[in-house]
């Protein structure tokens, strides 16, 4: 009796730690928001590079002073590779990824759930590392070998090896999500489709692909996401020739990759380190901007259904 | 399908030829339709599949010379000549994992239990949530120029193994936060509502009623999500370091650079020194060394697979049965 | 011992009970029946301020327990909800052992102390929840091996366990079997006469009639009529009852 503590201290002491916990977690992302923001818009404010020039510049050589006595930083050539890599690949993991996902729910859920869902989030935990390492090894090589046998010289590296790499690196992401996402439609709609006469095809088609639209498409932004932020194993690929890429063959690179490769190499506080923060940035404003759209799809599903 | 189905073949002799439609070519045409998209569907899984498969057999292949050799596992790293051992690496990266999780699981846990037991339907908790999701869709590059910024150069840890820790940390609470409180939210409502009922506060609830019978649940998350932390790279390179000193076990000084366990000393992990030695190039034997430090990593994050399903399917029998 | 005066429960804005007022004495079982939806298990939610734990649900009214006014911000929840037992439609057993689930609140609220103590209360409560003959060679053995009875009546004994001089019965036979159900009613029956009050929140109308005292019916909101047991199934007073009463709705 004596050393009983009163409940309602217990629940303040829960409720206080618990809370911390989130308001660390909440302060932290703040933190890193504003951190990244300030160096970023410091190009800039402090250091007077023309927004505009930065985001349409096609040249990228921050050791060569241009016509106006500045650095030269167009950010464009990174801007493109980014995202040309995020849409190709995007474009070559969805209708697998859509297409596996309608096999695992609608046609043998039982192989779905036993067997193929384990492997899928097997799949998700292989370190993009490896999975650069297999693009350099086979991709690149297969490419280069496959250019040199229609003619063509071609290095390996670039927009179509990177694509596929980060294709494969969405896939198992945009797959499980987009199985969740079918298997969150009502049976009522299947079976009420199937009294009708349909066939399976026809009630996926119809039915169940229509209603579970938004979650898929949250699946696809939530994939490209993934794909725009991915840093090393694109840079591995890519080829890191900050031009605009004239083919999907020639080198290129991305806001990742010449994000990876500079950053160690230039003192803070000097011009280049600065645009890089910029670049950072600007990576960080499209994620955002990537979250912002699932919100809104998440609103406008909730309003529709009530 | 359906639209434009209807009156599109030029219909032979039957019932329902007068109006222009016949019912017995639409039923072939659907059900052919209907076979091939299952064909169709049935291909693409085997070609995920093979994908799989292709993958983890090229890189155990591929390392299978390395994975068994112990010099290599326990050897020192080397630049310019070959034969070259990731040692440290190996180390480090368990360290880091361990160091990580003892940093972000409690935190997790307290996030996760003020979401789902505490939380108030407000302002704050609606932009809390909103914040942690922006962490979890953040590139984890961009967490780890942030820790190099904040606790690199800011607080002035330097490339640390503490440095990497917490950005791999920031990294993977929104990950155990959402598992946690899943978990949480699927214990019935009336194990809450009985223990409340008691007059019990909801620490208590939660702690000695909901944890354990959430417990299968967040040990497999967790366990998973270290299988993710342990492959991290990007959120490294600008924390942890990319350089690996050699590690001596009996130095027990904490502030020496050769004392394994020495917080502030940096640490390059295998997913870093894949990617570093790749970048760099002057390593002789580098497709020799990179294929065995995939190997090495793989079969870790195949580890912590069989084991968060091993661990979680006992931790469950052991609660149903006993 | 406990009782209401204009109490009205909303959900949302939306009220689901009206200015209600009732009174319930020590040693007697009191049946709250009524038709689905009518109000009764809200009602019986508020005596225990449980209703709280629902995001949006606002009380109004008075809840004077002892003669004194509950339904405030300032209540010790804890303190009354510990005098105030409740047990639910469903078993609730927590994954524990049997005694584990009766020392479980009895140890948080500091009400037992030492080994002695402990084996004393989870044998009175068990005995009190006509249990202890069936389990009490194994006490260590958890209580989601028990059946769906069992569970029940170790329910009742774990809220026992703490010595209410109220216990609030949210439909607690509703998922078991008749023998089970008898069972349960004896035990309730039992409760009532070592002087605890009783409030047992029921939609069968001939349990209603075997275990009460007093029977309170709701209809769509509204406390319609109370009185004694025999004189709500002998002689209704409002035509509503009557017709529940008779089958016509419910």
């Amino acid at each position: 009796m004596a050393k009983h503590v009163p409940k309602r201290r217990v629940e303040l002491v829960g409720k206080g730690v618990t809370g911390a916990c989130i308001a660390l977690v909440a302060l932290l992302v703040v933190t890193l928001v504003a951190m990244v923001a300030q160096r970023g818009i410091s190009t800039f404010a402090v250091d007077g590079i023309n927004l505009f020039d930065f985001l349409t510049g096609t040249t990228w050589n921050p050791h060569q002073d241009d016509a106006n006595g500045m650095p030269t930083v167009g950010a464009l050539p990174m801007i493109v590779g980014s995202f040309s890599v995020t849409i190709l690949s995007t474009l070559v993991a969805l209708p697998i990824a859509v297409g596996s996902a309608i096999f695992v729910v609608e046609v043998a859920p039982g192989f779905g759930r036993r067997v193929f869902q384990p492997l899928i989030e097997l799949l998700v935990g292989i370190p993009s590392v490896v999975y650069g390492l297999i693009g350099l090894t086979v991709i690149v090589a297969w490419t280069r070998d496959v250019g040199g046998m229609l003619g063509q010289n071609i290095t390996g590296y670039g927009i179509f090896s990177s694509s596929i790499v980060l294709a494969v690196m969405i896939l198992p992401t945009v797959t499980s999500l987009s199985i969740d996402a079918l298997a969150a439609v009502p049976n009522e709609y299947r079976e009420g489709s199937y009294a009708l006469g349909c066939t399976r095809w026809q009630t996926v088609w119809n039915v169940v692909l229509r209603s579970a639209l938004p979650s898929l498409m949250t699946a696809v932004i939530l994939g490209m996401t993934r794909a725009f932020g991915e840093a090393l194993a694109v840079q591995m690929v890519i080829g890191n020739a900050a031009q605009i890429p004239s083919s999907l063959f020639t080198p290129a690179s991305t806001l990742t990759s010449v994000l990876t490769m500079g950053m160690g190499n230039e003192a803070m506080g000097t011009v280049y380190n600065d645009v890089l923060w910029s670049l950072a940035l600007l990576l960080m404003a499209m994620s955002l901007v990537f979250i912002l759209i699932i919100h809104l799809i998440g609103r406008k599903g909730a309003r529709k259904h009530g | 399908m359906a639209k434009g189905s209807g009156n599109a073949a030029p219909a032979p002799a039957s019932a329902s030829a007068a109006r222009g439609f016949d019912m017995a070519a639409h039923v072939r045409r659907i059900n052919a339709q209907d076979k091939a998209a299952t064909v169709v569907l049935t291909l693409i899984v085997g070609f995920v599949l093979l994908i799989l498969a292709a993958i983890v057999v090229y890189v155990l292949a591929s390392g299978a010379g390395k994975l068994f050799d112990l010099g290599f596992l326990t050897g020192k790293p080397q630049q310019f000549k070959e034969g070259g051992g990731i040692g440290p690496q190996l180390f480090n990266s368990f360290y880091l994992l361990v160091l990580t999780l003892l940093i972000s699981v409690p935190i997790s846990l307290g996030a996760a239990i003020f979401l789902a037991e505490y939380a108030p339907d407000n302002r704050a908790t609606a932009i809390a949530k909103t914040l942690i999701e922006t962490l979890s869709s953040l590139p984890s590059i961009v967490v780890g120029l942030f820790g190099f910024l904040f606790f690199v150069l800011y607080l002035g840890w330097g490339f640390s193994i503490i440095a990497g820790a917490v950005a791999l940390t920031m990294f993977n609470v929104p990950i155990l936060v959402r598992v946690i409180q899943q978990a949480l939210e699927n214990v019935p409502r009336t194990q809450r509502d009985a223990a409340l009922a008691m007059g019990l506060t909801r620490w208590e609830t939660t702690i000695h009623v909901l944890l354990p019978v959430a417990m299968p649940a967040i040990v497999t998350g967790i366990v998973l999500s270290a299988g993710r932390v342990f492959g991290e790279a990007a959120a490294l390179i600008f924390t942890a370091g990319q350089s690996a000193p050699m590690l001596d076990f009996t130095n027990f000084d904490l502030s020496s650079p050769a004392c394994p366990w020495n917080v502030f000393r940096p640490a390059e992990t295998l997913a870093v020194h894949i990617w570093k030695i790749n970048s760099e190039g002057v390593v002789p034997d580098l497709e020799a060394v990179s294929n065995g430090t995939a190997a090495v990593l793989l079969v870790c994050i195949l580890a912590f697979n069989l084991l968060a399903r091993l661990v979680g399917k006992l931790l469950e029998r052991r609660m149903t049965s006993e | 011992m406990i009782e209401t005066r204009d109490l009205t429960v909303s959900y949302g804005g939306v009220e689901a009970l009206h200015a209600t007022s009732l009174e319930f004495q020590a040693g007697q079982v009191t049946a709250l029946i009524g038709p689905s939806g009518c109000g009764k298990s809200t009602f019986l939610r508020c005596l225990n301020l449980m209703n709280r734990e629902i995001p949006g649900c606002c009380v109004g009214g008075s809840i004077l327990y002892h003669g004194r006014d509950v339904n405030t911000a300032k209540e010790n929840l804890f303190e009354l909800r510990k005098s105030i037992g409740m047990v639910f439609q469903q078993p609730t057993p927590f994954r524990k052992s049997i005694r584990e689930n009766i020392l479980f609140a009895p140890k948080r609220h500091g009400l037992v102390a030492g080994r002695e103590q402990e084996d004393a209360l989870v044998e009175e409560s068990l005995r009190a929840g006509a249990l202890w003959d069936e389990v009490k060679d194994k006490l260590d053995k958890s209580a989601c091996a028990l059946s769906g009875g069992q569970q029940q009546r170790l329910c009742i004994a774990r809220t026992l366990a703490m010595r209410p001089d109220v216990v609030l019965f949210d439909e607690p036979c509703s998922a078991l079997d008749p023998i089970s159900t008898y069972t349960i009613e004896e035990t309730i029956r039992a409760i009532a006469e070592r002087g605890i009050c009783a409030i047992i929140v029921t939609h069968n109308m001939e349990q209603a009639a075997r275990v009460s005292d007093r029977t309170a019916f709701f209809y769509l909101g509204d406390m319609v009529e109370t009185g004694d047991t025999k004189q709500i199934f002998s002689a209704p007073r409002d035509a509503r009852l009557a017709d529940y009463l008779t089958g016509r709705f419910g």
